[in-house]
């Protein structure tokens, strides 16, 4: 491929923990999958019109959330009804694994920045400066989305323990 | 509400364990770069496309028309391909696999077929209209008016939600005059909006719940005064005479008196509903309620509203599955037709009988191209469409027939005009000129590389039908002799017939000799070719693995780790070494993977009985397995029957592909 991506370092090293955190963004590993593909498309052309990607796992995740965003945004909207939320396909979580149905369902809701933030934080490694650096944001503001995330996040972790507190005490 | 931050640490331990649960299709490489190429070509075109119907059309096929004299192959002539295989390149995402120089000569060694009749493809394209003097838009009110087509609203196309750049213009055509007429300035706030011609004019709503009519005789508009909450989380609006319906708040306006009335709500819907009425009854089919999450599997929930009796009623539980991502639903001769957009099978309800009967999976792609599938219905046909390929299903017919529009042009798609023509690509298609309700053929599957799609075909009569049981009651299968396979190449984008395209197309999905000869090109740019099938088992293995292919892989080697002997879940290497001990050892070592004892069979070598091959990956048309029946002959080697089989008698499938639910 071009010089600035390697196509296949790209598929042995990073391709699985992209579809991985495209997946726990977006909630659905099919719909990830579409998006990812569709991201190779776009980093084709980019490097075919000699625009480098330094970082091609955290580019490309970046640009497959934007992109699974964008589909069901405009799939909601010629479904009718204007209702704009993001699904949550349960095949990714176990039925019985209240946790992570929890914090999965979290993490779908968050606005799309946060969810970009998160899943390049916490699942790709990023420190805040990377982040900042393939959003185009400054570190400041990644700060501040990873701080409302938590916050959000924290959330549905603490009514998972409250119910597991509950159920313990009924038990 | 509000919560301490959680610690790093364990929302880092959350995060990654969800993660890890999230199912790896195991994708390799080559099929990755097959798939992601696929997607550029058709990036590509579709600009082409939508440089073609920003008035480049003309100018093209003029250019062409002159290329076309000097470089078109007459009839018999033979249009070799070089024999680069791209499977030795490495799976780089390089364009260079794409434009590989290609010879045409005169002197390959390749054996002549005659083009048969065209069998299945007729012109029932009535009419182009012109572009409206509108820029791109998405989600606009576009329907049939006057006789013409009216357009309003919508959005500038993006991802920023509803209420982003909203657009209130409009314009009418007027069939009569073949022009655009631009609207005056309406009393709406502009943006994504729903809208029905009733009583001479149009009403439209907006997603901000305003209302207001076009008056076309005095090219006026006029704000409704309605009631509060008439247009509240609107879905749809239904026209009883002069009387308009709101739905879901049942509120309705007589347009002719100017009166309004409360009327019967409707019951809670579904996140996604689509609706359409058939005689005397509203039909609201969705599905996928978010709010819950619980319910994204349902099938097709869905109500009917009597426009009689004011009462809605439940309709019975659809036999569709895998609709968590919605649905699109038509009417045609009084059914009701749904369509799953994520696993693209269909089901249609009789309002006669008042049951529902299984359609043919589509032949279409669920995902591919980034886009929702449209629908239309009119009296002879419904016509769906995504990723700019389209599929129609005639009443009573027992198979999706594809085809294409000439260009595409999506602003102008989906509008029925009467109730027996459609526009399609900014097309008039007449479905009962096509002839699909009377010689409705077996869409083999589709090859889309370059500007070229290859369809192959078959007549129904020469579908063998039988049943057998295999454990799960009786599975209905369909048997093709592949002699009787028409193929038809349809040049669908560049209007020369581009020789690059045409043997890049070969050199890609059949990288071999082949014998193939094309026909002069017919006035609508379709080149009709038999398929070399049955001369060739090479030829035919190959293009039935590229028929079936959900990716349009590159090579066939890439489809040989999606074949498995059947019902043995095999890896690549041991299916591999399966089918080199089937076929005898004669070419291979065991434990070959090249699986060249099946890409090149010699004649004359000892032979097996036959070898029963399925493939795997049943992901293109869910529910059914492709068999491929390969037995000896006095010619070598030779498939000779290929078909789907379904697997399912009814309901849904369990995870793995080839396990029925009890």
């Amino acid at each position: 491929m071009s010089q600035s991506m390697d196509f296949e370092r790209f598929m042995n090293h990073d391709y699985d923990p992209v579809i991985r955190a495209v997946t726990v963004a977006c909630g659905d590993a099919r719909l990830a999958q579409e998006a990812v593909h569709e991201a190779l498309v776009r980093a084709l052309e980019r490097t075919e019109r000699d625009q480098t990607i330094d970082n091609p796992a955290g580019w490309i995740t970046v640009v497959a959330i934007h992109w699974t965003n964008r589909w069901h945004r405009r799939r909601r909207l010629e479904s009718t009804g204007f209702t704009l939320v993001a699904p949550l396909n349960r095949s990714i979580v176990d039925s019985d694994d209240g946790l992570m149905l929890d914090i999965a369902t979290a993490v779908v809701r968050l606005p799309l920045r946060q969810r970009q933030v998160i899943v390049l934080h916490y699942l790709h490694g990023y420190d805040v400066a990377s982040v900042a650096g393939l959003l185009g944001v400054s570190s400041g503001t990644i700060k501040t989305c990873l701080s409302r995330a938590r916050i959000a996040l924290a959330v549905s972790l603490a009514d998972h323990d409250r119910a597991g507190s509950q159920e313990g005490h009924v038990g | 509400m509000s919560a301490e931050p959680t610690s790093d640490h364990r929302l880092n331990d959350a995060l990654i364990a969800l993660s890890r649960r999230v199912p790896l299709t195991g994708a390799d490489a080559v099929a990755v770069h097959a798939d992601v190429t696929r997607r550029l070509v058709r990036r590509r075109s579709r600009r082409r496309a939508g440089a073609a119907a920003f008035g480049l059309v003309g100018i093209a096929a003029l250019v062409s028309g002159l290329i076309l004299a000097t470089r078109a192959p007459t009839d018999h002539q033979v249009v070799a391909v070089d024999h680069t295989d791209v499977n030795d390149q490495s799976p780089a995402l390089a364009t260079e696999a794409l434009s590989t120089s290609t010879t045409t000569s005169n002197t390959a060694a390749v054996a002549t077929v005659s083009p048969q009749p065209q069998a299945t493809r007729q012109t029932p394209w009535a009419e182009v209209i012109p572009d409206p003097p509108l820029v791109e838009r998405w989600h606009p009110v576009l329907l049939e008016y006057r006789g013409g087509i009216f357009e309003w609203g919508g959005q500038v196309p993006g991802d920023d939600g509803p209420d982003a750049n909203p657009l209130d213009d409009g314009a009418w055509y007027d069939s009569a005059t073949r022009a655009w007429h631009p609207l005056p300035v309406s009393p709406l706030s502009g943006g994504p909006a729903f809208g029905v011609a009733i009583d001479g004019g149009v009403v439209v709503a907006s997603h901000a719940g305003e209302i207001a009519r076009y008056d076309g005789p005095t090219d006026t508009w006029r704000s409704a005064s309605a009631p509060a909450g008439a247009a509240n989380d609107l879905r749809h609006l239904v026209t009883v005479g002069n009387e308009v319906i709101f739905l879901p708040s049942g509120t309705r306006w007589n347009v002719a008196s100017d009166t309004w009335s409360a009327g019967v709500a409707s019951p809670p819907l579904p996140t996604e509903t689509q609706a359409v009425t058939i005689g005397q009854e509203v039909f609201v089919v969705g599905s996928n309620d978010d709010q819950t999450l619980a319910s994204s599997d349902r099938h097709g929930a869905g109500w009917v509203f009597s426009l009689v009796t004011d009462q809605w009623t439940a309709l019975p539980e659809s036999p569709l599955t895998g609709v968590g991502y919605g649905v699109v639903v038509a009417a045609a001769d009084g059914e009701l037709v749904v369509v799953s957009t994520w696993e693209m099978n269909a089901a249609a309800f009789s309002t006669s009988s008042r049951t529902w009967r299984q359609l043919p999976n589509l032949p279409l792609p669920a995902l591919g191209c980034g886009e929702r599938p449209g629908i239309v219905g009119v009296r002879q046909a419904i016509v769906v469409t995504i990723c700019e390929t389209s599929a129609a299903l005639s009443p009573g017919a027992e198979y999706w027939v594809l085809f294409e529009p000439p260009t595409w042009s999506r602003p102008l798609s989906w509008v029925p005009l009467g109730n027996d023509r459609v526009v399609l690509g900014g097309h008039v298609l007449a479905p009962e000129t096509a002839g699909w309700a009377t010689s409705s053929s077996l869409e083999i599957g589709s090859v889309t590389i370059g500007a070229l799609t290859i369809d192959a075909s078959v007549r129904p009569e020469n579908v063998a039908r039988r049943t057998e049981n295999l454990g799960q009651g009786d599975i209905p299968i369909l048997t093709v002799d592949l002699a009787t396979i028409a193929c038809t190449v349809i040049n669908r984008v560049e209007p020369s017939f581009d020789t690059t395209s045409m043997a890049d197309a070969y050199r890609l999905s059949k990288s071999g000799p082949l014998s193939v000869t094309f026909q002069a090109p017919a006035p609508d740019g379709t080149y009709v070719m038999t398929c070399p099938s049955a001369d060739s088992y090479e030829a035919a293995f190959r293009a039935f693995v590229m028929f079936d292919s959900p990716s349009a892989p590159l090579d066939v080697t890439t489809e040989f780790a999606d074949i498995r002997v059947q019902g043995q879940p095999e890896s690549m290497l041991s299916t591999m070494a399966a089918r080199a001990e089937t076929i005898g050892g004669r070419l291979d070592p065991p434990g070959s993977t090249n699986g060249s004892d099946l890409e090149f069979p010699q004649p004359g070598v000892q032979t097996p009985g036959h070898l029963y091959l399925i493939t795997a990956d049943v992901s293109v048309v869910r529910g059914y397995v492709f068999e491929v029946t390969i037995e000896p002959s006095d010619a070598g080697w030779m498939v000779t029957r290929a078909g789907l089989r379904r697997i399912c008698r009814r309901g849904p499938m369990l995870e793995d592909p080839t396990m029925c639910r009890p």
